[in-house]
């Protein structure tokens, strides 16, 4: 009886939001939340006719988006406001970190930022309203753009970020998006498209989209959900289970865009230890590196090589550790505490010095594992580990095709690693406390998005 | 005699997996509390523990949730350790986990890690292992006198009523000879407690080896670093196949020699799916229901693991086999032994090990301890010497706290029939873009 009556004060009504309208209801529980119940065919729009914004100047897609981040900024109906309570009371992200999130969201959809994505990933705003021409070397000439796709995203929750992001690329695409939310970011992306449905009601960008929760994996939905028929593409944010689940429906005309999930790493040269005021620095841009979103990005560096000799890196692991419990613009002071099964490992780690070495403790204010070889387990929750290397080559065979960003100190040695982390599989250099990136205009996971998320579509004499 | 001394003095007492809660409880409390105060002299991870969550006194059973693992802490010990066969580091994490010195182990010349156990049980640390997917083993100390507890319990087979240890029965073992699991180590104490020496089958007779399975950690760390080469992996996968052709030829000669042998008592011990092919394998030869020999045990447990059996399997096998005996528990490998099944399908609660009912979080009571709980599985085990035996398992179960209920003739605590297993904490459906080589290379190999 206890678990029910709980249950009924702590279910949170999650709306859906479809092609430019809110739905609400409670009729699809789910234990902590419930839902609208899920009309498969209102997810779909048909293909015997063109998507509403097939056919919508470009520069009238960037005045919606620009006037929705406006009033985001301003927010006067609360829907940030009240996604962000939502949110925080989820708690996977510390509430400093989330609310700074959150203020950031509107910046993304100012129009200088807009058109550097369009001319960075696309190649040109010219590919997105109209035909472009080339002649090959026999003299015949053909025209090509990028023609609106029919997407399916599954977006990630670890940032509120990834909603406000897919939406605007989604958006510039001009095609149909079809936005299926995770458990662990329930509220942004809806904010954002009720935002968009006051400044553009009715406007066809904002019929465009539908944002809709569903278990992932649940067949009922995605069996007859993700099919060619009915969208061109599924973009997948990370998620080892969602990918998997993807997978089972990708087949010709039916394609994935996979943000794949990655893990972080950071490389420091022996020109740290050159004076304790460098050292006191590196120590501090790696631990913004490591802290990202309290480590639960892909981005987040989550193992550190090092060259140096066990004593400086003792001197090393004791300055990081006292920085990863500062707050910072993307970290909070203390975090959620370790996990239990990952705070066992670190105990277990603890019993084996002189092998191993920690510093700090499960509590969330960080912990740093010094060690010779990289531990098995995957850091999280702020727990970095230090590994010992006579030289940063080699640290290079512990990157790997799961590797995204290696944050280098210093910057001048990036040259003589990136290629070699490239051919390891590696995707993305940066200067050491620099992971956190603007993240478009440029590729990101080894390609340019919004390119990848358009059909390119030729007529050729 | 020390409150626990009285729990494990219990055994082959009537009554011992019956008895009231007003009576157990109290004498649990007391030996917890002297355990604990024991053990965290000798462990500092225990102590370190309870020192982090502030348990300073046992007043009630749930005060000791706190001081509960979970599986990692058996298998945490650096993977490198193994590869780079550092087996004096292994034996010092060992150590961290052990109550009695390890420096008695003669550490020259390991080979490999089978090697390195052997050592182990030449010095009296009589590790058993358990092993996921990932290849990981977890290593879980037992010194003799835990084997003698061990080996004792196995003497009352078929509690409630209990078989006479008379080595009277063949016995047929679905599984290799010997190995450090303790399903092994126990098949073997039964083997010898009630088997015919002269009949005693396996369906293997090699040793099970760890070897086998760190190898494929070995794999998986080789695709990590890209070292692995396509054929590599081919062979991984193609040494596993060889493996169950030869297993599956064996298991047809032991299906032949059980249905010779059906008319005299025997001991079947082997999973669910195996019992169900010995009955179609005994029916294709011709082989009526009801024709084994009324003292024989069939020995099953653990769920299908994946196997496509029909809802009734118990039912249809139990009619096949007869009016024969079984011995089923619930328990796992980390346990000292597992609740036995009285006759309605309930297991008992063994006296000195606490059983808990956690939140699905594994943090917090799920309710108190009266009535019907769900939640899951967590336990500590008085008896073992050689280690800290509390963990929290991944197991769902329903824990009737009740002295007497209609379903059960025997009174005492008891977990139900149903036992199912959670998703894995976190992975329900929370996505985010962070993640590891394991993503890449479970494909593969399968795992």
């Amino acid at each position: 009886m206890t678990d029910l009556s709980e249950s009924i004060i702590r279910t949170v009504a999650v709306p859906h939001f479809i092609k430019g309208e809110l739905v609400v209801g409670s009729d699809a529980q789910y234990g902590a939340f419930a839902t609208p119940a899920l009309e498969i065919d209102d997810l779909v729009w048909s293909r015997t006719e063109p998507g509403p914004a097939f056919g919508i100047p470009i520069d009238e897609v960037m005045d919606v988006l620009v006037a929705t981040g406006e009033r985001m900024r301003e927010d006067p109906s609360g829907y940030l406001a009240d996604a962000f309570e939502a949110m925080a009371k989820v708690g996977d992200l510390d509430r400093g970190v989330l609310r700074r999130a959150y203020e950031h969201l509107p910046a993304l959809f100012a129009r200088e930022w807009l058109e550097y994505l369009v001319a960075g990933e696309l190649g040109g705003k010219d590919l997105l309203d109209d035909w472009r021409t080339t002649v090959d070397p026999s003299g015949r000439s053909a025209q090509y753009r990028a023609f609106p796709p029919r997407l399916v995203h599954v977006l990630a929750g670890n940032a509120p970020g990834v909603a406000a992001i897919s939406i605007i690329r989604g958006a510039l695409t001009k095609g149909i998006n079809l936005l299926k939310l995770p458990s662990n970011d329930l509220f942004t992306a809806t904010a954002i498209l009720r935002t968009m449905a006051e400044v553009a009601p009715g406007h066809a960008v904002t019929r465009s989209f539908s944002a809709v929760y569903w278990k992932g994996g649940d067949e009922s939905v995605e069996k007859y959900l993700l099919r060619p028929i009915f969208f061109d593409k599924l973009v997948a944010w990370g998620g080892e289970g969602s990918l998997r689940s993807a997978k089972k429906y990708v087949g010709p005309g039916f394609e994935l865009v996979a943000f794949d999930p990655k893990t972080s790493i950071s490389m420091i040269g022996r020109e740290a230890f050159s004076s304790a005021e460098t050292l006191a620095q590196v120590a501090e841009a790696a631990a913004t590196d490591c802290c990202l979103y309290d480590q639960s990005a892909c981005t987040s560096s989550r193992f550190q090589f090092i060259e140096a000799t066990m004593e400086e890196a003792e001197a090393y692991c004791e300055l990081l550790q006292a920085e990863m419990g500062k707050e910072r613009l993307t970290a909070s002071g203390c975090g959620v505490r370790v996990p239990p099964a990952l705070a066992e490992e670190v105990e277990a780690l603890r019993g084996l010095d002189p092998y191993y070495r920690v510093w700090g403790e499960c509590d969330g204010r960080g912990v740093v594992v010094l060690s010779e070889d990289p531990v098995d387990f995957h850091p999280e929750a702020k727990t970095v580990n230090v590994v010992v290397v006579d030289a940063l080559e080699n640290a290079l065979r512990h990157a790997s095709v799961a590797t995204q960003t290696v944050g280098i100190f210093p910057p001048e040695r990036k040259a003589e690693l990136r290629e070699k982390l490239a051919a390891a599989g590696a995707q993305r250099v940066v200067t050491l406390g620099s992971a956190l990136g603007g993240g478009v205009g440029i590729p990101h996971d080894g390609f340019f998005p919004l390119h990848r998320l358009v059909r390119w579509v030729t007529d050729e004499c | 005699m020390t409150a626990r001394e009285t729990l494990l003095g219990l055994l082959h007492k009537p009554g011992c997996y019956t008895m009231p809660q007003s009576e157990l409880v109290p004498l649990q409390i007391e030996a917890a509390r002297e355990l604990l105060a024991e053990r965290r002299q000798q462990l500092p991870i225990l102590d370190r523990r309870a020192r982090e969550t502030g348990v300073d006194r046992i007043d009630s059973l749930d005060d000791l949730i706190p001081l509960l693992f979970s599986h990692t802490t058996f298998k945490s010990y650096p993977n490198s350790f193994v590869q780079n066969g550092q087996w004096d580091r292994m034996t010092k994490w060992l150590g961290t986990l052990t109550t009695r010195p390890m420096d008695g182990v003669d550490m020259d010349g390991i080979v490999d890690i089978d090697d390195w156990v052997a050592r182990l049980w030449a010095a009296g640390h009589l590790v058993n292992t358990t092993s996921g997917t990932s290849g990981k083993v977890s290593f879980l100390n037992r010194t003799q006198g835990d084997d003698d507890l061990l080996s004792k319990y196995l003497q009352q087979m078929c509690w409630p009523d209990p078989i006479a240890p008379e080595n009277k029965h063949h016995v047929f073992f679905l599984g290799p000879r010997s190995g450090p699991y303790l399903l092994l180590i126990a098949a073997n104490h039964v083997a010898r407690t009630y088997g015919r020496p002269d009949s005693l089958h396996y369906l293997s007779d090699e040793r099970l080896l760890l070897t086998d399975i760190t190898r494929m950690a070995e794999m998986r760390l080789k695709m990590a670093e890209g070292r692995a080469t396509p054929s590599e992996i081919a062979a991984m996968e193609d040494s596993g196949r060889e493996k169950g052709a030869e297993m599956a030829r064996r298991f047809a000669d032991m299906i032949d020699r059980i249905i010779e042998l059906r008319h005299e008592p025997m001991i079947i011990t082997g999973g669910w799916l195996q019992m169900w092919q010995i009955m179609e394998g005994a029916r294709q030869r011709g082989v009526a229901d009801g024709e084994f020999h009324p003292d024989t045990v069939i020995q099953s447990g653990g769920g299908l693991k994946g196997a496509n059996l029909p809802a009734d399997y118990r039912e249809q096998l139990f009619q096949f086999f007869g009016n024969v005996r079984t011995q089923q528990g619930y328990g796992m490998s980390e346990m000292s032994c597992g609740f036995p099944m009285d006759h309605d399908g309930y297991y008992h609660q063994v006296p000195w090990i606490i059983p808990f009912v956690l939140d699905r979080e594994g943090v917090k009571p799920a309710g108190p301890r009266e009535g019907i709980v769900e939640g899951r599985f967590a336990y500590l085990d008085l008896s073992n010497e050689a280690r800290w035996n509390g963990l929290i398992s991944g197991d769902r179960v329903a824990i009737d706290f009740r002295e007497t209920r209609p379903e059960t003739r025997l009174p005492g605590l008891v977990v139900h029939p149903d036992i199912s297993r959670y998703a894995n904490i976190g992975e329900e459906d929370k996505i985010g873009c962070a993640g590891t080589i394991d993503a890449y290379i479970s494909g593969e190999i399968g795992a």
